[in-house]
């Protein structure tokens, strides 16, 4: 039988493996861009583990965003603007924010066809409402003083609002991107008329709120009418809180938990390690700290305090409890001021103890620390280093939110503190902490002179006399020692390798509005 | 014939030895030669058992440092503190919770139990209804309480304990004097016209005071564990007291790489709550 062009091709080797490998060969190319070039996938339930639950969501109700109610609240609620490295404003629910001439003025320009998830139109009303409602003094807001140069806000169109200031103010964009507070969140006038904003938020974010467990979790399901086209891609986010840290540990380890915050050196070593989990880092400014009530004998008189700091060795106490996972603080605002001296009280027990010989009293204090290792542990630290200079601490544990009711009421010694601080901006939560007339200044701290440079850096424009303001400010507070510095902290979270896109974290709070998950 | 009762090595003389070591160790403490239970060292945290450890000391002068060494002999903590001195210390709290617990339990409620046991009536109604009520508290809720409003010390943990321990006390002792008031002995006391309250002292309490102090045993490996749990929750002694249920809880997160930290202060726990419960079923046998 007479074979056939293609039959006699095909009976030679050589061409028959041409022929394959053609035919393979794009089927490779395409599945390999696939796998290189694989977008988003939609669904899936992310389960993340912190330490603190949330106090709640209302700007004026809720003094503190901490924790799981930090995370939370970015993902419910949206600001206008969010900043890049370089300090410009990303877009988010403003589209454009612009400076009159003297600096004076802002005005911002809003996204139309945004809507809150109860279904009210966000439009410069929803803006002007929750700005003014913060800057009204009957209301208490305690952050009012951060706040202080902004005068008013007003609506100046539909979709257009314009910030009065009383003077133009270095910080104004830093913080109408701020994520650290609940100011810059804007909620939704209903939720907020109806008083239900505390306990269940309503913004206009990618997550809203389904379920807040106290003590437990926070359920947030996708909120399938985002404004920003495809996204979120999660079906839901449950916020888990685990107080104790072995427990946080073995849940995600065993893989109930798909990304978890610790600060526990072994649980870092071992998950750094683990070939199952990606290290996420972040080394924000700000300090961890042992407030010192200065309102209260003994640490009101500056002689105790002084001693009491030169009594504590920040260096042994990073060793000891951290293994070097933080790092040594002798300031709040990091480098960016780039000072040569700060004042800072390295250890020295000669002077510790002369100070309290000076004093002539015996000292006795309380120490008000989370009922965890570290809580504990920091306690024993700060017992053993103030026992040679006669100095006793009795340890009270309590849970956070004890602790912050006994700090804000002024009912402690000593207790766990954090100085936090913008990414972008020191001067507002400088402000806050040390200011004489601040609800947030916790440790009293009172100082005629720090109060006048306070004005003076947020009134100048100028970087010079700003970065000479800062670091009189930072020499001046380590001097009069109203805190102990425990670490300049570094966030640790860890996830699972199926998590994806998780962007760089520069804020207090994960980013987590864009993350997927690859199961 | 006499019956002469013998004690086994096993289940009387080993335990028996264990507890007066443990009772030694905590009596003499404050003479042994062993570092300060509370002192850190940064440079030898969770140290294993039996690691020589080298530190520099300061002399009399304070200006001139020594480099000294000596060994650990049970490892050290995560906080760099000599374990064997923590457990030395530490079976201080464990002793006194486990001795003076019970023993408030035992004087209250074996007091009670005889009254109610022998009068009977309304007293027996009122001390038994009483009996139900403290039993029906949730203790750790009464813990929690007393900790909260008196602070988590040594002196308001044993009276709380204490009063935790009088009805199974009551009972006990009830159940016995029940059975005693009916003998022969109890009759003819009465009948030779003496008071109750001397029929209670010279009659039933020698009685009832052996099966009493055999249960008590039991209860002091109760409270024993119990201040364990205490301490591992935070309700017990608070720092720098070492305690060994605090001890159990601070190796609790280096279990992984210094299982030492835990397992040696869980050890002695065991043992000694081991030894208690078998030299107490051990004397019940022999009494009853």
């Amino acid at each position: 039988m007479k074979s056939s062009f293609i039959q006699r091709v095909y009976s030679q080797p050589f061409f028959r493996e041409c022929i394959v490998i053609c035919l393979i060969l794009p089927l490779t190319i395409i599945g390999s861009l696939e796998i290189t070039y694989a977008g988003p996938k939609y669904g899936g339930s992310l389960q993340v583990a912190d330490e603190m639950d949330a106090r709640g969501f209302d700007a004026i109700q809720t003094r503190a965003l901490v924790g799981n109610g930090g995370t939370a609240a970015n993902l419910v609620m949206e600001r206008l603007f969010k900043m890049d490295k370089d300090k410009r404003l990303i877009p988010v629910l403003g589209l454009s924010a612009s400076p009159s001439s003297d600096g004076k003025t802002w005005t911002i320009r809003l996204r139309e066809g945004v809507f809150f998830h109860d279904g009210t139109p966000f439009n410069a009303d929803a803006v002007v409402q929750h700005w003014q409602r913060i800057l009204n003094p009957k209301n208490r807001y305690s952050n009012l003083l951060l706040l202080q140069p902004i005068k008013s806000v007003e609506k100046t169109g539909n979709y257009e609002v314009r910030f009065n200031l009383e003077h133009p103010w270095y910080s104004f964009t830093a913080v109408l991107a701020s994520p650290y507070g609940l100011a810059a969140l804007i909620p939704s006038p209903t939720a907020v008329t109806n008083d239900t904003q505390n306990k269940a938020p309503v913004g206009t974010g990618p997550f809203f709120l389904k379920q807040w467990k106290r003590g437990d979790r926070i359920i947030l399901v996708r909120n399938p009418r985002y404004w920003q086209a495809g996204k979120p891609y999660l079906d839901k986010i449950v916020l888990r809180t685990i107080l104790d840290h072995e427990a946080r540990y073995a849940a995600t380890v065993s893989g109930q938990v798909d990304l978890m915050i610790t600060d526990r050196p072994n649980h870092i070593k071992n998950l750094t390690e683990h070939s199952e989990f990606t290290s996420i880092f972040r080394e924000p400014t700000g300090a961890y700290i042992l407030a010192f009530n200065t309102s209260k004998p003994p640490l009101d008189d500056v002689r105790v305090r002084r001693a009491v700091a030169y009594a504590w060795d920040q260096k042994k106490y990073l060793k000891a409890s951290y293994k070097n996972t933080m790092k040594f603080a002798e300031n709040w605002y990091g480098n960016r001021f780039g000072c040569n001296e700060t004042g800072y009280l390295h250890p020295d027990l000669e002077k510790a103890k002369a100070l309290i010989a000076e004093y002539g009293k015996p000292v006795e204090v309380t120490y008000h620390h989370t009922p965890t290792i570290r809580g504990r542990e920091t306690g024993e630290i700060l017992q053993q280093m103030l026992k040679p200079i006669g100095v006793s601490v009795k340890l009270v544990p309590a849970d956070w939110a004890a602790i912050i009711k006994q700090v804000f009421s002024k009912e402690y010694n000593i207790a766990t503190w954090a100085i936090w601080n913008s990414q972008y901006e020191t001067e507002p939560y400088t402000m806050a902490s040390f200011n004489s007339q601040s609800p947030r200044n916790i440790t009293q701290y009172n100082n005629k002179e720090v109060d006048t440079l306070l004005l003076d850096l947020r009134t100048s424009m100028d970087p010079a006399k700003r970065r000479a303001a800062f670091c009189k400010i930072g020499r001046q507070v380590n001097h009069d020692a109203p805190f102990l510095y425990l670490c300049a902290p570094v966030y640790h979270a860890f996830a699972g390798k199926t998590l994806r896109n998780l962007p760089i974290w520069r804020d207090r709070f994960l980013p987590l509005s864009d993350v997927w998950l690859d199961k | 014939m006499k019956q002469v009762k013998t004690f086994p090595l096993l289940t009387f003389w080993i335990p028996l030895i264990w507890l007066l070591l443990v009772i030694f160790c905590a009596i003499t403490a404050g003479w042994m030669p062993i570092p300060p239970p509370d002192i850190m060292d940064y440079e030898h945290q969770n140290a294993l058992p039996g690691t020589v450890i080298t530190f520099l000391d300061q002399n009399a002068t304070g200006s001139m440092l020594n480099y000294k060494s000596r060994v650990s002999w049970l490892g050290t903590d995560p906080m760099g503190r000599d374990m064997l001195s923590r457990i030395i210390i530490g079976s201080r709290v464990s002793l006194a919770v486990g001795v003076i617990a019970p023993l408030v339990g035992l004087v209250i409620g074996g007091s009670l139990g005889m009254i109610a046991g022998y009068y009977r009536g309304f007293a027996e109604t009122v001390i038994t209804g009483l009996m139900d009520v403290i039993l029906a508290f949730p203790s750790l809720v009464l813990l929690l309480a007393v900790g909260f409003y008196l602070g988590t010390n040594l002196w308001t943990l044993i009276p709380s304990l204490g009063v935790l321990t009088v009805p199974a006390f009551c009972r006990v002792s009830r159940a016995a004097t029940l059975q005693l008031s009916n003998r022969e002995f109890v009759t003819a006391a009465k009948m030779i016209g003496n008071s109750n309250t001397a029929i209670l002292a010279r009659e039933i309490l020698p009685n009832v005071a052996v099966p009493l102090c055999v249960y008590g045993l039991i209860i002091m490996a109760l409270m024993i564990v119990v201040e364990g749990v205490l301490s591992f929750l935070g309700l017990s002694v608070p720092p720098p007291t070492p305690s060994w249920g605090g001890m159990i809880a601070a190796g609790r997160e280096v279990l992984s790489e210094a299982p030492h930290v835990c397992l040696v202060p869980a050890t002695i726990l065991f043992l000694t709550v081991l030894s208690l419960n078998v030299l107490g079923d051990t004397l019940r046998r022999q009494t009853s």
